[in-house]
């Protein structure tokens, strides 16, 4: 796959807007009623939109986390949508755009390995195409506006409803009053995808903010692995994304949901991610985030059946002027249930990495394990590390741990490797790949060097 | 002169004297054994030719074929062709022995392209020359390994990247005797085969039973006390090392 | 009893105790060279009994060590809550500190560890870790093998951890 690695992000400029709605700065009831009138939407979700805007005016910001003050909401365009229509096949696409995301690596990866992807620009899904077996099965993945349109019954009964719902932050509120684009994904009883599902997104324009809804259901005994990765140029002036994924996760089913994020520095990356496990069921988080100027980021999994299962495996690089502040929650509801969560951080040329985690075990959940293990590589004196867990255990018949190490890469583990005649920057790289392999080998093998790569050319210049 | 020439060499680690004033010479195709009672040094003066940062050279040189070796980086000593095998190797956690071993080897054979079956069909031959199951090849390198593993993924280092000198820092240190005999093997056959010169450094005299030294140190207290031929060996299984001691200490 | 100390350069302190209900505050700052702190708190929670336990140890000297470890068994609605704070400021190199919290908890009891690390330097070796479990079975099973019922290896087991 012709990856992204080596590409200056400022020749990928932004193609000159095509924009045809371009709403005013800032958000308002209008701006609500506007974007739900240019999508021709039902009213169940016009209205479902501005009952989210009343509750996103009377919350307040949240008082934890990262810095938000810069954040200005009227600064910021939520909305715009390009001439695109959506496009069955390749050929089909416009020039320029094409262009962009050729050098992103889609078309090369659409043939070899996906099912099918939905390219994401300026907020609208504007190509699509669906492996023909796929759709026999009854597999459904297709953007969540042409959702809304065809499958109302669906998207009506999961939709913002039990998983994020339109009350649950300032942020969730804010979302479901402005949110544009996405996937959707529906796998039925016993199919199982084999291939993953893939779809790339990037934010084009100054000041946009970015808040796509993805939403995944997995029926009894399905399985899908679904792959979300983004890059996005350049700006000097900030962007926010604020996007909320919801995963529902059957009976013995398995969902993996894995995300490479590589946002310039100027992005306010605050998502919502969530997943409800029923019983026997198996949710994956599998992540890697670099770049991005401020992210705050914690899956969640609600284990809420006998024997369900979470697994959260991520890697945050915290570079110069970069914060992350990562975790994960899990909550076990039920008896028998497992969590694994594993957390690995570099920090490094006075960037800062936060872990935030949230253990639950309600009363009644026996049996259940959970084990979380979060560490930190620091490799000069000028970055820092944080760690916060909280574990809030109400059952006595569990197993429940948390572990956490912060430390730099030993002078000894360098030196045994230089004198088997790696130079200091190879044996350094090599002892961070090193570090974050657990993580790294869930992730699809071009994601895997991508993310590899990545890394590497983060920390270039940045090691003595 | 081929091979290794060490010359007026003093090292102190935190702060304490371990070596005083050592004058060696190994020659390519040359074995000598490097022995002496615990705490004298001897594995101090392996890590400070390897380039250890804990160790401070205070004078002297360290010549290999000619070059100063003590003016170089670890990494840069290797690639001159000397490999030193640790006493107690580190563990890397999340580095398969495969993946190090085949970037090691092309770190010192630059310029040579070798594809993963290839470098696959090299890393299998060895790994049956030194006696490790091929499963250690995705194992994480050292994670978990027994001291006589260690040891042996030491070895199988040495085999792949084809060293010029070798230092050997209390290889049979854990081993059982087959294993010692099995490793030390092989290190003799490289001297055979590819005229390589080794220090063997230890304090039993079992390894030398299979590789064979041409000369014997004794370095006892941070100091070299005599270098003889393999007659000294005896002479220190009967006595001990109280007739190498400073008189009087 | 609260512990709020001071240590400079080259200074030993250890401290061994019983941890009572209430609150409990340690909090100690290691601000010379070549010290260490160890503490070790042991506390056993029945009826309705209440935890409420705070400790920060901040390295600002070089070479601080500290280890900081919390066991207890709870039963009964006893609850405990611990903040367990590491910090280790920038110049502090050479850092090494622990904490470590396990709790046994049986009934109604509730247990809340809440670890912390605040590091602003990389020449350090740091970790924490929180356990809270129930009483391992194979530990169990094999001293009913022993001759033991099952009350009494559990006793055991439980003695064997609280000892101070």
């Amino acid at each position: 796959m012709q990856s992204v690695v080596g590409i200056d992000q400022s020749e990928v400029s932004a193609n000159k807007e095509r924009s045809v709605v371009r709403p005013n700065k800032g958000i308002s009831r209008e701006i609500v009623e506007l974007i739900s009138k240019e999508k021709n939407e039902p009213d169940w979700m016009r209205e479902k939109r501005l009952a989210a805007f009343e509750i996103f005016l009377k919350k307040p910001m949240p008082t934890w986390g990262a810095d938000l003050s810069k954040l200005d909401f009227d600064e910021i365009t939520f909305y715009l949508k390009s001439d695109y229509g959506k496009y069955e096949s390749w050929k089909d696409v416009p020039k320029d755009v094409k262009t962009t995301f050729e050098k992103l690596g889609i078309p090369q990866a659409e043939r070899k390995f996906l099912a099918g992807v939905v390219g994401q620009y300026e907020s609208e899904g504007f190509y699509q195409s669906l492996m023909e077996k796929y759709s026999k099965q009854g597999v459904i993945f297709c953007d969540t506006d042409t959702a809304i349109q065809k499958y109302p019954e669906i998207l009506k009964e999961y939709f913002m409803t039990r998983c994020v719902s339109i009350a649950d932050h300032k942020f969730a509120s804010l979302h479901g009053a402005v949110w544009s684009g996405g996937s959707f994904v529906y796998v039925p009883a016993g199919v199982k995808v084999d291939l993953p599902l893939q779809t790339y997104f990037r934010m084009n324009a100054k000041n946009y903010g970015q808040f796509e809804h993805t939403l995944i259901v997995a029926e009894e005994g399905s399985s899908v692995h679904y792959i979300e990765g983004c890059t996005a140029p350049k700006y000097s002036s900030t962007s926010m994304h604020s996007a909320v994924v919801e995963i529902f996760v059957k009976k013995n089913a398995h969902v993996r949901y894995t995300t490479v994020q590589n946002w310039s520095t100027d992005v306010y990356n605050l998502n919502t991610k969530r997943a409800i496990v029923e019983e026997g069921g198996f949710v994956e988080w599998v992540g890697g985030s670099m770049g991005s100027g401020v992210t705050m980021l914690y899956p969640a999994s609600m284990l809420i059946g006998r024997g369900a299962r979470a697994d959260h495996l991520n890697i945050a690089v915290g570079g110069p002027n970069q914060y992350k502040d990562t975790g994960a929650k899990v909550f076990h509801g039920a008896p028998d249930t497992t969590s694994t969560v594993v957390s690995k951080s570099i920090v490094f040329g006075g960037g800062e990495t936060v872990y935030r985690g949230l253990l639950r075990v309600a009363k009644g959940a026996i049996n259940s394990k959970a084990h979380v293990q979060c560490d930190a590589l620091m490799l000069d004196d000028i970055s820092k590390s944080d760690t916060v867990p909280t574990m809030e255990v109400f059952e006595d018949q569990v197993s429940v741990g948390h572990e956490a190490t912060v430390g730099r890469i030993s002078e000894e583990m360098l030196f045994y490797l230089q004198s088997r005649g790696l130079t200091e920057a190879e044996a350094m790289a090599m002892v961070v790949r090193g570090f974050v392999e657990p993580v790294v080998k869930k992730l699809p093998l071009e994601y895997a060097v991508e993310l590899n790569r990545l890394i590497e050319l983060e920390m270039e210049g940045s090691i003595g | 002169m081929k091979g290794l020439a060490i010359k007026n060499l003093s090292v102190s680690v935190a702060g304490k004297r371990v070596v005083n004033g050592l004058d060696l010479t190994v020659k390519q195709g040359e074995v000598l054994a490097f022995m002496g009672p615990n705490g004298s040094g001897k594995s101090s003066l392996a890590m400070a030719v390897a380039g250890s940062p804990k160790y401070i050279v205070e004078s002297g040189q360290v010549l290999l074929n000619g070059v100063d070796l003590l003016k170089l980086k670890p990494d840069e000593r290797a690639k001159k062709g000397l490999f030193v095998s640790f006493q107690h190797p580190v563990e890397v956690a999340g580095v398969t022995v495969a993946s190090f071993l085949r970037m090691a080897y092309l770190a010192k054979n630059k310029g040579k392209k070798m594809g993963f079956g290839e470098f696959g069909k090299l890393l299998s031959e060895k790994m049956e020359q030194v006696g490790i199951d091929s499963k250690f090849a995705s194992r994480e390198l050292n994670v978990g390994f027994s001291g006589g593993e260690k040891k042996k993924l030491e070895v199988l280092q040495l085999l792949v990247l084809e060293p010029e000198f070798v230092i050997l820092d209390e290889l049979d240190s854990g081993l059982d005797i087959d294993s010692v005999a099995f490793l030390a093997k092989a290190v003799s056959e490289m001297v055979k085969t590819r005229k390589i010169g080794v220090i063997v450094i230890t304090h039993y005299e079992r390894i030398l039973k299979f590789l064979k030294p041409d000369k014997v140190g004794v370095f006892v207290e941070s100091r070299l006390r005599t270098v003889g031929g393999r007659e000294i060996v005896k002479k220190l299984e009967k006595e001990g090392y109280v007739n190498f001691r400073e008189a009087g200490v | 009893m609260n512990h709020n100390l001071i240590l400079g350069n080259n200074e030993e302190k250890s401290i061994r105790e019983e941890i009572l209900p209430g609150k409990k505050n340690v909090e100690i700052e290691i601000s010379g060279d070549d010290s260490s702190f160890d503490y070790y708190g042991v506390l056993d929670g029945k009826d309705e009994d209440e935890f409420d336990i705070s400790t920060i140890v901040t390295h600002v000297g070089l070479k601080a060590k500290s280890n900081v470890w919390i066991k207890g068994v709870l039963r009964n609605n006893s609850r405990v809550e611990v903040r367990g704070l590491i910090k280790v400021l920038n110049g502090a190199k050479g850092s090494d500190g622990k904490f470590k919290a396990e709790f046994l908890v049986f009934d109604n009891a509730v247990a809340k560890p809440i670890p912390g690390l605040e590091i602003e330097e990389n020449d350090v070796a740091v970790g924490h870790s929180a356990w809270v479990t129930k009483v391992s079975e194979d530990m169990i099973f094999y001293l009913m093998t022993k001759g033991l019922s099952r009350k009494k290896s559990e006793k055991a087991i439980i003695d064997g951890f609280l000892k101070i």
